[in-house]
């Protein structure tokens, strides 16, 4: 029952398009479940939603979140949080970010990335700037 | 020697603890420094998994409340508008921070003569000077001499980071606007620098530590050096109280070990570099009948007068990418034009903006740099719209001492050995919600000139308690401060401090390079007079 209910929380945060997945369809229930530090605001989450969520439809799901989000800003922000946290670490989303943006779907390092380097040229306008500073 | 006694005890192994360590190390001082947390293995950072981001939001939280690991201490933070970061760690906070380099200016210390408020160090930037560039060999410095903004000082021994398109099109805003920029200087290496150092491949995540070893950190620079000049270093030691003699003199401290057995250790001269937390917290534990509110508390100024940087940010969203995610996140260029007081504005003292990067999806996501990124069906759209595409303005106040500002002792809550946890209590004053405005109007001003499509800014970054300052004063006069112009309490001269508790007002950028400086003088005025440590402790010194 509070698995359906976050389900449906978890999807209405997060739905789906063409480009990305929503939230049920990778699980996401299943990964929060697997990360302790997000174990807090998905308890705070399951107690605040009404174990008919799944059954409620999609508008009256969103006024609900909102309502919340009213009433609570911060137990609602940790929840979208941890949502976020969950979801925007998956494997399928970052390969969608890659396939939407070339945000490549690696992690930073070893392989860092490429930039090119300082040219002193960049600097003429300030250079040419009087002393800026007090004299004391 | 064994465990039981030392010339000089040291706690806390950060930026000031490793910095004093090394110099009275070299000076053949027998030192041994105590140190809550442990070494970081470079080969675990996050940054090599595809759940970087994940850590950043959880294990490696720069908030202790958040990423409650065992070595940390929960801080209470109900009362404070900004929250406290900070790592605990072989390292200490370097572990974790951006690694801007700059120095305060001379103005910076002279704040009551110059502006009327606050109050005047006791030391000068010319005192400091020859700390300052004693720190940047020790640390490595990668930036551009000639900057108008700064007094001069010697060419850096490594060239600026490259600035990436966000700093490009910020940089060319800021020359059509007439006002001062210039490339940050920064403790990252850009070329070789430091054994068994590399260099930045612009990875991005600095504070989940570098495995590249090209950004600074204390494990990495001055505690291979001190631990081979002979420092000793304990690690998994969470001190909880400095002993005294019935005078009150401090003789020692005991700790806590890994396995939670009460260890002690004797010392002629006891170093707290705890940080602006951890500092006061410790003398506010260290009571006796010499001094019943807190170990050199005569003032009552232990653990007041706490000063943060007050943060507003300025995010631009631009219709092209800047791939903000690549480079060292907080790292590129600073703009220091409303820096110094002008009595034409509605506050003194002033502000300086920092251009920092973009963040990874999650982080774009979650918001921080930007507002969070609303769910619901918008939600991808909105997402996409952003990410890569931002470019960010720290608007970074000078905060003024208030003695309501303060770190004191829990009456309940505890660390994991039952030690009483620090509690903070903090707000803003008039004056600095006044920078706050003027300095979003002028980022957003700038995002203008620069062409961003859209510019969102947020009055106060609440995760943003990352220097932490001024909780035990330094000041000539003993009743008005903690500790003399050389770190030495004035209640108790064979106890010192050397983090940023002793400044006593703190400029309106980044802490750690002064904090260093501070730092190495103290050293170098205690190896001078070593009155205070036994003769045999000389017996290696030049
Ligand atoms: C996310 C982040 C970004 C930052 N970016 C920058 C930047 O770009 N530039 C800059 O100048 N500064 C930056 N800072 C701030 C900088 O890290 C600190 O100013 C600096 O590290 C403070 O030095 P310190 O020696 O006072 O304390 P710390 O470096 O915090 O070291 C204190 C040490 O004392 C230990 N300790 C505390 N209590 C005890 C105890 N009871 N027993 C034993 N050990 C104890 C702690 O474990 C810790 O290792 C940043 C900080 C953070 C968190």
């Amino acid at each position: 029952m509070i698995t359906d209910s976050l389900r449906a929380a978890l999807e209405t945060l997060l739905p789906g398009d063409g480009r990305f997945p929503g939230a049920a369809a990778i699980d996401l229930v299943d990964r929060m479940s697997g990360i302790d530090h997000l174990h807090p605001a998905v308890a705070i989450a399951s107690k605040h939603l009404p174990a008919d969520m799944a059954d409620r439809s999609a508008s009256e799901r969103t006024r609900l979140l909102q309502a919340w989000e009213t009433d609570d800003p911060e137990g609602f922000g940790g929840f979208v949080i941890a949502a976020y946290s969950a979801y925007y670490t998956h494997p399928t989303v970052l390969a969608a970010i890659e396939a939407a943006t070339g945000y490549a779907a690696r992690p930073p390092q070893p392989a860092g990335y490429a930039l090119a380097p300082f040219d002193d040229a960049v600097v003429a306008v300030p250079r040419r700037h009087g002393k800026r500073w007090r004299d004391t | 020697m064994g465990l039981d006694h030392t010339d000089v005890l040291v706690i806390g192994a950060g930026a000031g603890g490793a910095a004093v360590a090394w110099r009275l190390a070299t000076a053949g001082i027998q030192v041994t420094c105590l140190e809550q947390g442990g070494w970081v293995d470079y080969a675990q950072v996050p940054s090599f998994g595809q759940d970087w981001e994940l850590a950043r939001q959880t294990t490696h939280h720069p908030n202790p409340n958040i990423r409650r690991l065992p070595v940390d201490y929960p801080i209470d933070d109900t009362d404070a508008a900004i929250k406290p970061l900070l790592y605990n760690a072989v390292g200490g906070s370097t572990i974790h921070w951006g690694a801007h380099f700059p120095r305060l200016r001379p103005s910076d210390f002279r704040v009551r003569s110059l502006d009327g408020v606050a109050d005047d160090w006791p030391i000068s930037y010319a005192d400091l000077a020859p700390f300052y560039d004693e720190n940047d060999r020790i640390m490595g410095v990668a930036g551009l001499a000639g900057d108008p903004g700064n007094p001069p000082r010697p060419k850096r021994p490594m060239p600026p980071l490259p600035l990436g398109r966000g700093a490009e099109v910020m940089a060319g805003a800021f020359d059509r606007l007439g006002w001062h920029w210039w490339p940050s200087d920064v403790a990252i290496n850009t070329i070789a620098y430091g054994a068994g150092r590399g260099v930045c491949n612009h990875c991005g995540p600095c504070d989940l530590g570098c495995p590249v070893k090209a950004r600074s950190s204390t494990d990495v620079t001055y505690w291979p050096l001190a631990l081979n000049a002979g420092a000793r270093l304990i690690t998994g030691a969470r001190v909880f109280e400095i002993e005294t003699d019935p005078t009150g003199r401090p003789v020692g401290a005991a700790w806590y070990d890994a396995e939670g057995t009460v260890q002690r250790i004797g010392a002629d001269v006891v170093i707290l570099a705890a940080n602006g937390i951890g500092t006061p917290r410790l003398m506010l534990l260290s009571t006796s009948s010499r001094f019943p509110n807190g170990l050199a508390n005569d003032t009552g100024l232990v653990g007041k007068r706490l000063m943060h940087h007050p943060t507003g940010m300025v995010t631009g969203v631009f219709d092209e990418p800047l791939d903000g995610f690549k480079g060292p996140f907080a790292c590129s260029i600073l703009c220091q034009e409303f820096y110094e007081t002008d009595p034409a504005r509605d506050f003194v003292r002033g502000y300086q903006m920092q251009l920092v990067r973009s963040d990874g999806p999650l982080g774009t996501a979650c918001g921080g740099y930007l507002p969070r990124v609303p769910w619901g069906a918008g939600h991808h759209d909105a997402f996409l719209e952003v990410f890569g595409r931002t470019a960010s303005l720290t608007v970074t106040t000078e905060d003024l001492p208030r003695e309501e500002n303060r770190v004191e002792l829990h009456p309940t809550l505890t660390d994991s050995f039952g030690v009483p946890a620090p509690k903070m209590i903090y707000s803003l004053d008039r004056n600095t919600q006044a920078m706050i405005r003027h300095g979003i109007a002028s980022a957003t001003r700038a995002f203008q000139e620069a062409g961003a499509i859209r510019i969102l800014p947020q009055d106060l970054v609440v995760q943003a308690g990352f220097h932490l300052m001024g909780t035990a004063r330094m000041g000539d006069d003993r009743d008005t401060a903690v500790v003399d112009g050389l770190c030495r309490a004035h209640a108790a001269d064979n106890l010192m401090v050397v983090d940023g508790s002793v400044f006593v007002t703190v400029g309106a950028l980044n802490p750690t390079p002064t904090i260093q400086a501070v730092a190495l003088r103290a050293a170098e005025a205690l190896i001078r007079d070593r009155r205070q440590i036994r003769p045999g402790a000389a017996r290696s010194a030049a």
